[in-house]
């Protein structure tokens, strides 16, 4: 079978389109199926309680967009920080191999950098949940 | 009738060829997929049953195997209702976008080595790792829309809660595999795997014949303790007990998800699943040698269509076994306070990752000095 | 200019005028994960994987993720009454345009533009790493040092205001 070889990233982009496109499909087919399906052939029976906010069967209190902790978003700081310094970990990785004793201790510094902030932020009591 | 076909595809321009084997790749996968996803709800209701010492799902046809299809019916004949109080928009995409991550990720998982000169992976991209985290990272956006969509007290709290517990554990898988990718030298996943094939070298020749596959995770204590890292991260980003926190049934009711009802709920559920049958696709293609059986020659790329077929049968059981043992854990284990989950995540994994990775590397560089 | 690029530029710069229109916060801030999603896409377009890649895991699953947090933290999702545009709007399209014109013109009066670029081979990952432990080792450790300040930085405040609340 004459087939050709294909290895060409644009056509691996082709394929991640695809299955993009397909990967919504299949959220968006069964919500607009029901969504029809609802609309010409189920009754709508809508009522004060059935449609009221959810609480344990209690009438819903006060606002729903409650006060939140700030801890919540001390995790989230110290995660976007932590993520950027992963991504310079990866090309780190692959060219580890060939790497001269410079470029080495260099790298030891740079995760030692990161080191040093999780140790800040474990001192200072931040990754204690209170 | 066969050549016919044969006749026709060779017939083909090259773009023809490609589009349709990976037309045909996707509906395969996706298919597959599917399936799994509803026969995983099944898997998890019996072994629940059996270690409760129930019967489980017995009722619609032989051993209750057509559940999923009457699931699947109900969820879709269900009032499609939506509460007075919601943001319309939000609540009818939020399902959408917690579903679709959980697919993509299969996009660069080599799920076989090859059927005649088709690669058995949908998009073998260089830097597959980093594709793979990308997508999971936007997993948290159909949590957090469904909370926010959701205009209630509880399911916004379990938004929140669970955002913040899926961040914390991403930070941790990240980490866990660049002592993985330290020792390969490779992002490609399909490399990778070609990495895992033979046995393992450390083993005394004393044994004889017992031997151990050359995957990752026997490779050595390093990569070992990455594989455990990555395992605890993938039951806490797929929220599965016992990280179960956004559902939280005692505490919030059932967390993000409470305001929804018919398909949309079952979307979520499918999407919780595909997550988990993903994810333990990843931890066979990271740390289990994907594809390759080291016994009888399976660890070469296959050069026949049965051995291309028995590849993706070595694949798929790798993955039922994963999918086994998270569901068997989740009726094992009781589920960790919220505090004690943060705690473990950045006290615990975080810092053990980071040492890893040094240790690793030191270690690597010990090795290639000598 | 091929269909791809403009599509993709097209979604990327609607998407970014929708992210500073909108009123409610939250559309904005999504809108603002569509703008990342059309650059991601455009590095993709030059064949750039890893700064592709990258950015869907930087930007849009940290950085945008980030924001919604603020803006679901805050409660300042709450459609505000007030008009989008501050009184001075036109002055600073005005200003915004003078300085986009200054800009485009010393770019392409610049010899940079008129010299004939290489095709740009794909980047390896490898090659990536290698330039930034040999050629780029010094920015590496300064970003390093940047990032671990900035955390600290950001944290000091986010925890100052906390113990004011109580």
């Amino acid at each position: 079978m004459p087939l050709h070889e294909l290895s060409q990233p644009q056509d691996s982009y082709l394929a991640l389109v695809v299955l993009m496109v397909t990967a919504v499909g299949m959220a968006a087919v069964p919500l607009t199926l029901a969504w029809l399906w609802a609309r010409y052939f189920s009754p709508k029976k809508p009522g004060k309680d059935k449609n009221a906010t959810y609480e344990c069967g209690l009438e819903a209190k006060g606002d729903a967009w409650i006060q939140f902790k700030a801890e919540y978003y001390l995790y989230a700081i110290i995660f976007l920080v932590f993520d950027v310094e992963t991504i310079f970990l990866l090309p780190f990785a692959v060219a580890f191999t060939g790497l001269s004793v410079g470029a080495f201790v260099a790298m030891m510094v740079f995760l030692m950098l990161l080191v040093e902030g999780l140790v800040w932020a474990w001192t200072k009591g931040v990754l204690t949940w209170k | 009738m066969f050549d016919n076909i044969t006749n026709w595809i060779d017939g083909l321009t090259a773009m023809q060829q490609f589009v349709l084997f990976s037309g045909v790749k996707i509906f395969a996968v996706f298919g597959v997929l599917m399936t799994c996803v509803a026969y995983a709800v099944w898997v998890e209701r019996k072994v629940a049953a059996a270690i409760q010492d129930r019967v489980g799902p017995n009722r619609a046809g032989p051993f209750g195997l057509l559940q999923p299809a009457c699931d699947g019916i109900k969820a879709f004949l269900k009032e499609d209702f939506t509460p007075d109080h919601v943001r319309k928009a939000y609540f009818w995409i939020a399902p959408a976008i917690a579903l679709i991550p959980a697919l993509l990720t299969v996009a660069v998982i080599p799920f076989g080595s090859n059927l005649g000169a088709q690669k058995m992976v949908i998009a073998d991209l260089n830097v597959g790792i980093l594709y793979t985290f990308g997508i999971v990272s936007l997993g948290v956006y159909g949590i957090v829309l469904a909370g926010y969509a959701a205009n209630s007290k509880y399911p916004f709290i379990g938004g929140i809660r669970s955002s913040a517990q899926m961040v914390s554990y991403e930070l941790a898988m990240g980490m866990s595999v660049i002592p993985l990718f330290l020792w390969v030298g490779d992002l490609n996943l399909s490399q990778l795997v070609i990495s895992q094939q033979g046995f393992v070298g450390w083993l005394p020749d004393a044994l004889g014949s017992v031997r151990l596959p050359n995957w990752l995770v026997f490779q050595s204590p390093m990569l070992a303790l990455s594989f455990f890292i990555f395992l605890v991260a993938a039951f806490a980003e797929t929220n599965r007990t016992p990280f179960d926190l956004p559902e939280a049934e005692q505490e919030l009711a059932g967390g993000y998800n409470i305001e929804y009802s018919s398909i949309k709920f079952a979307l979520f559920f499918m999407g919780e699943y595909a997550a988990m049958i993903t994810a333990s696709a990843m931890m066979v293609t990271l740390f289990f040698g994907g594809w390759t059986l080291p016994w009888f020659g399976l660890d070469q790329p296959a050069t026949s269509i049965p051995g291309g077929l028995l590849h993706i049968g070595i694949f798929f059981v790798k993955v039922v076994a994963f999918v086994f043992t998270i569901v068997w854990v989740r009726w094992m284990w009781p589920r960790f306070r919220y505090d004690q989950l943060m705690d473990l995540g950045w006290r615990r994994f975080i810092p053990l990752a980071l040492v890893n990775i040094v240790v690793t590397a030191l270690w690597l560089w010990i090795r290639s000095r000598s | 200019m091929s269909p791809v690029f403009l599509i993709l530029a097209l979604v990327t710069l609607l998407s970014a005028v929708a992210a500073i229109s909108f009123r409610n916060l939250v559309h904005c801030s999504l809108s603002l994960v569509v703008t990342f999603a059309g650059l991601a896409g455009l590095y993709l377009q030059l064949h750039a994987q890893f700064v592709g890649f990258a950015q869907v895991l930087v930007y849009i699953g940290a950085v945008a993720i980030l924001i919604v947090f603020a803006i679901l933290l805050t409660r300042s999702a709450d459609t505000p009454n007030h008009a989008v545009l501050a009184p001075g709007w036109l002055v600073g399209i005005a200003v915004a345009v003078v300085v986009f014109g200054a800009l485009g013109l010393a770019i392409l009066k610049s010899e940079a533009i008129s010299k004939k670029v290489p095709a740009a081979p794909e980047a390896t990952v490898k090659q990536i790493g290698d330039a930034l432990m040999n050629q780029y080792v010094l920015p590496l450790e300064v970003i390093g040092l940047l990032l671990t300040a900035a955390m600290i930085g950001a944290v000091i405040i986010a925890m100052r205001d906390d113990k004011e609340a109580k």
